[in-house]
C-alpha cells in the first residue's frame, strides 16, 4: 500500500502542486491498490493527473485510450510538458516509419496512448500481452456506450481488450454519462458494479454562470457577439459548429473589438494550431473562435467567458466546452446565442454525418465499390459488416442512432428553453442528485445577467497596448538573447 | 489580386495544355506523364510547389477564368486567349511567381524547416534553461533527428553561433520576406504566427503567402547548399534530407544500372516490373541533366524514328504512327523527351 505521504511527494515534485482537486486523491488510491475504477469528475479538474500521477508509483506501463486525436496530442504534450519523455501515441494519423518503430519499442514506453482503432490491431494486442500494464485506462469512456451520443463502435471490442492484456486495474474516465450510460460503461467494460470502485462527483461547476440569449436572427446575434466581447472580462473562447463562420467572425472581432483574436478549427494545419495555442497560453490572443477541434486538452485557468455562437449538438458537448472556462475557480460565464433557425441547422449536421439507408444498401451491395473511400459513414458499415452485421440490423441501428442524437439535440433545445434553473436543469439531466440553490450569481432564469454584479465586467478604461510588431532582427534577437528563467 | 489569376502563369497562348497534368505536377504525382507534360510545358520546377492544392478550388479557378474568356478549352487541354495574355501582362508586376523554388532539388524542404524551426526553438529555450515548454508539434521522427543533431553540436556556443546563421540567411533575403519569415520563428517567450496572421499582416492572399514560404524555403536552401561553410549548423540538419532528383526507387534502378546490370536482371533482383523499370528510365531521361539516351536508344531505332517524325512538330506525334515499325512506346517516349530536350 502506498502511503498518502508519498503520493503528496510526487504531486509535489512531478506536478508542481501542493494540494489535490476534488476526486483526484480518491481515484489515484484505488487505481494504485489494483481496483478497477469509474470515475466522473467534471470537465476542468484534472482528469489527466489520476492516471499521469500513478504512472511515477507504479512498475510496469500505463495504456490509455483516446478517442479523438486532437485530444491524444494534446495529452502528450502536456507529458513532454512535464518533462516525461517515455511516452508514445499510437493512431492513425501516425506516418509509417514512425508506427513501425513505435509498435517495435513498445514495452519500452512507460505511457502509451492508442486510439481505440490501434488498440484493435492484432499485433499491438499481442505486444500488449506481452507487456506487465499496471493501468488501462478508458478516456472518454462515455463513447462505449451506445445510447452516449459519442458512441464509437471500436469502443466495443476494449472488453476483449481487457481481457487480452490483463491489467493489474483498469480506470474508466468521464466529465458526464447519464445513469443509463454509466451502467452501460460497466457492462461494455465486462465490469460489475459490486467490483468496480465509483467515484462520482457532481457534473456542476458552480463558479461558471450559465446565461441564454435568444436572437432574432444572424445580424442581430453578430452584434450581441460584439457588445459581449467589448463588455466581458477576458480571455474568452467562442464556440462554432461551421469552420467558415469562425473564420469570418474573427475578422469581425478585429475590426470592432481586438486585434488580439484568432480562429481556430480542425481543417488548419498542426503548425497552425500549434501556433495559436501557444498565442492563447501566453496571453497573446484574448479571443479564439474555435470549433469543437478546440481546447481539449487546452489547460488554460483563466477562461472567462465561453460563448455558444450555435446550438451545441448535446448538453454533454456543452457541458464539456463551457468546462474550459474558469478552471482558476474564479467567477466565469457561459453565453449560448441562439435564433429560432439554429435547432434545424444543428439536426442537418447531426443526421449528416449517419449513413442513409440507400447507402447502407449500395455498400453491401458492393462493398469493393467502396474500397477506396475515406469518408466517415463507410468506415463506420465497414466496422459493422466485419463485425457479422447485415444491412437490414444495421439500418435499425442507424435509425436509432439519429434517434439518439436527435433527442440529445432536442435536450439542448429544452436546456434554452426551461423557464427554471438552468443549472439545475443540467443537474437533472445527468441524474446528479445534487440541489441546486439557485440566486443571481447562478443562471439567468429569474433576472437578466449583470455582468458588473458578477465581477464579469471588463473595465472599459483598460487599454491593451497593440503588439508592436517586430521586424526580422528585433525578432532574432528575442528568440536567442533569453534572459535565465529565475 | 484574384488568387486564380495565378493559372494564367501556368498556361500558354500557343501550347494547349492539360490542367490535370499541371494540378498533378503542382500537387507532387510523380508520373512519367506529368513529368513529361512538366518537361513539356517548361514548369517542371514547380513539382510539388502547392501539395495541399484541393481539385475542386483548383477545377473552380479553371472554370471562371474560362467563363471570363481569358482562357479557352478544347476537349482536355487548355490555353490562353489574347485577353488572357493581356491580363497576365496587366498583373506581372502585382503577382508574386516564386524564382528560387526547385522542386525536385530540394524535395524535402518542408521536413527540413520543421527540423529547423523546432531546433532553433529547443536552442532558445536551452539558453533561457526552460526545461518547461511545449515542443514544435513535428512528427517523431523529426524530433528525433533534432535530438541527434544537437547531441552533435557544442551547447556552450550554439546559440551565438545559430543566431548567426539565421542573421546571414535573412539579410539576404528581401525585408519584406525577411520580416515575414522570421514571424514563423518560435522560442523561449516567443510564440510564432499562424499562416493567416503573417498573410494578413503583409496584406497577402493564402495563394500568395504560400509561394511565398515556397520560395523563401528554397532560396534559404540554395544559400545553405552552395555557401555550406558560412552555414555550418544548418547544413549539417539538411544534409541528412538531400535527396537526388530522382525518386529513389528510380535512383536505385539507375545506380544498378551503371554497374551493369541488365534491365531483366534488376527487375528479377528487386522483384519490380520490367515496365516499372522502364518508367525509372524515363524519369531518369526527363529530369537528369547528363541522361545517356545513346545507351538506350539503338542507332537503327533512331533512324526511324527519325525519317518518321522528321517534318511534324512534337506536339502532334503518336505512338500509332509507328505502327507498322517494331519499335516500344518506351523508345518513342525516350525520343520524344530527347527531342524535346534539344529545344530548350
Ligand atoms: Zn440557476
Amino acid at each position: 500500500m502506498i502511503s498518502v505521504e508519498k503520493i503528496k511527494q510526487v504531486l509535489q515534485a512531478r506536478f508542481g502542486y501542493t494540494a489535490f482537486k476534488p476526486g483526484q486523491a480518491e481515484v489515484i488510491q484505488a487505481v494504485l491498490s489494483g481496483q478497477d475504477t469509474f470515475a466522473i469528475l467534471p470537465t476542468g479538474t484534472g482528469k489527466s493527473l489520476c492516471y499521469q500521477l500513478p504512472g511515477y508509483l507504479l512498475a510496469g506501463q500505463i495504456i490509455v485510450i483516446s478517442p479523438l486525436l486532437s485530444l491524444m496530442q494534446d495529452q502528450v504534450a502536456q507529458l513532454h510538458y512535464l518533462g516525461e519523455k517515455s511516452v508514445l501515441a499510437l493512431n492513425s494519423a501516425l506516418d509509417p516509419v514512425t508506427r513501425r518503430y513505435g509498435l517495435a519499442h513498445l514495452e519500452q514506453y512507460k505511457f502509451v496512448f492508442l486510439s481505440p482503432e490501434m488498440a484493435n490491431q492484432p499485433q499491438i494486442r499481442q505486444k500488449l500481452q506481452q507487456s506487465q500494464i499496471d493501468l488501462l485506462v478508458i478516456d472518454e469512456a462515455h463513447c462505449i456506450s451506445q445510447w452516449g451520443v459519442d458512441f464509437r463502435p471500436d469502443y466495443l471490442a476494449l472488453k476483449s481488450l481487457r481481457t487480452t492484456i490483463q491489467p493489474r486495474a483498469t480506470l474508466a474516465l468521464t466529465a458526464t454519462a447519464t445513469k443509463r450510460v454509466q451502467a452501460d460503461i460497466l457492462a461494455k467494460l465486462g465490469l460489475t458494479a459490486t467490483d468496480t470502485k465509483q467515484i462520482i462527483h457532481s457534473v456542476d461547476r458552480r463558479n461558471i454562470y450559465l446565461a441564454t440569449e435568444a436572437v432574432a436572427d444572424e445580424t442581430e446575434k453578430d452584434q450581441q457577439l460584439i457588445a459581449l466581447c467589448q463588455q466581458l472580462k477576458r480571455p474568452g473562447i467562442i464556440y462554432f459548429s461551421s469552420r467558415q463562420k469562425a473564420e469570418e467572425i474573427t475578422v469581425l472581432l478585429q475590426q470592432k473589438v481586438t486585434q488580439r483574436v484568432a480562429f481556430y478549427h480542425g481543417a488548419m494545419t498542426s503548425q497552425d494550431r500549434f501556433a495559436v495555442q501557444q498565442q492563447f497560453m501566453h496571453g497573446k490572443l484574448e479571443i479564439i473562435c474555435a470549433t469543437n477541434a478546440f481546447g481539449m486538452g487546452i489547460n488554460k485557468a483563466d477562461v472567462r467567458f465561453v460563448i455558444h455562437y450555435h446550438l451545441p449538438s448535446s448538453l454533454e458537448s456543452y457541458l464539456q466546452e463551457i468546462g474550459r472556462a474558469g478552471r482558476d475557480g474564479q467567477q466565469s460565464i457561459a453565453i449560448l446565442l441562439y435564433t429560432a433557425r439554429d435547432f434545424q441547422l444543428q439536426a442537418n449536421l447531426v443526421t449528416n454525418t449517419l449513413p442513409e439507408a440507400a447507402l447502407i444498401k449500395q455498400y453491401f451491395a458492393h462493398p469493393q465499390r467502396f474500397a477506396a473511400a475515406a469518408i466517415p459513414e463507410i468506415d463506420l458499415l465497414k466496422f459493422y459488416r466485419q463485425h457479422g452485421q447485415d444491412a437490414a440490423a444495421i439500418q435499425q441501428l442507424f435509425a436509432k442512432r439519429r434517434d439518439e442524437k436527435m433527442l440529445a439535440l432536442r435536450s439542448m433545445l429544452a436546456f434554452v428553453q426551461t423557464p427554471g434553473c438552468k443549472r439545475q436543469f443540467i443537474l437533472d439531466y445527468f441524474t446528479d442528485p445534487t440541489t441546486v440553490i439557485h440566486d443571481p450569481t447562478c443562471c439567468d432564469a429569474t433576472q437578466s445577467t449583470n455582468l458588473a454584479e458578477l465581477d464579469l465586467q471588463r473595465d472599459p478604461t483598460a487599454v491593451v497596448a497593440a503588439d508592436q510588431q517586430q521586424n526580422w532582427q528585433e525578432r532574432l534577437a528575442a528568440i536567442f538573447t533569453t534572459s535565465p528563467q529565475l | 489580386m484574384d488568387d486564380q489569376l495565378y493559372l494564367l502563369y501556368l498556361f500558354d497562348q500557343n501550347q494547349w495544355r492539360r490542367p490535370l497534368a499541371i494540378q498533378a505536377l503542382l500537387k507532387g504525382k510523380r508520373t512519367v506523364s506529368n513529368l513529361y507534360a512538366g518537361l513539356d510545358y517548361d514548369l517542371l520546377p514547380l513539382y510539388q510547389l502547392l501539395p495541399h492544392l484541393v481539385t475542386a478550388k483548383f477545377q473552380q479557378a479553371l472554370t471562371q477564368l474560362l467563363a471570363a474568356g481569358l482562357l479557352v478549352q478544347q476537349e482536355r487541354t487548355i490555353r490562353l486567349t489574347a485577353a488572357g495574355v493581356a491580363v497576365k501582362e496587366k498583373y506581372r508586376n502585382k503577382i508574386f511567381l516564386p524564382t528560387y523554388y526547385s522542386g525536385f532539388e530540394f524535395h524535402y524542404s518542408h521536413e527540413f524547416s520543421d527540423r529547423l524551426f523546432l531546433a532553433t526553438q529547443v536552442v532558445s529555450e536551452l539558453q533561457a534553461h526552460n526545461r518547461r515548454y511545449f515542443p514544435l508539434n513535428v512528427s517523431f521522427v523529426t524530433q528525433q533527428r533534432v535530438k541527434q543533431w544537437l547531441q552533435q553540436q557544442d551547447i556552450s556556443l550554439i546559440a551565438e553561433r545559430l543566431q548567426h546563421e539565421w542573421e546571414l540567411l535573412l539579410a539576404a533575403l528581401p525585408v519584406a520576406q525577411a520580416d515575414y519569415y522570421s514571424q514563423f520563428l518560435l522560442g523561449h517567450q516567443v510564440e510564432r504566427a499562424t499562416t493567416a496572421q503573417a498573410d494578413q499582416l503583409a496584406g497577402w492572399t493564402a495563394l500568395t503567402g504560400e509561394l511565398v514560404r515556397q520560395d523563401i524555403s528554397h532560396h534559404l536552401l540554395h544559400l545553405i547548399t552552395t555557401q555550406a561553410a558560412r552555414f555550418p549548423l544548418m547544413a549539417t540538419l539538411w544534409q541528412p534530407l538531400a535527396s537526388g532528383l530522382l525518386s529513389k526507387s528510380a535512383a536505385q534502378t539507375m545506380s544498378l544500372l551503371q554497374q551493369g546490370l541488365s534491365l531483366s536482371m534488376i527487375s528479377r533482383r528487386r522483384q519490380v516490373k520490367l515496365n516499372t523499370l522502364k518508367e525509372h528510365l524515363l524519369e531518369a531521361a526527363i529530369l537528369l541533366p547528363d541522361f545517356s539516351f545513346n545507351t538506350y536508344l539503338s542507332a537503327p531505332a533512331r533512324q526511324i524514328l527519325t525519317e518518321k517524325f522528321a517534318e511534324q512538330p512534337l506536339a502532334q506525334w503518336r505512338y500509332e504512327q509507328l505502327a507498322t515499325t517494331k519499335l516500344s512506346f518506351f523508345e518513342f517516349r525516350l525520343y520524344q523527351i530527347e527531342r524535346r530536350k534539344a529545344d530548350d
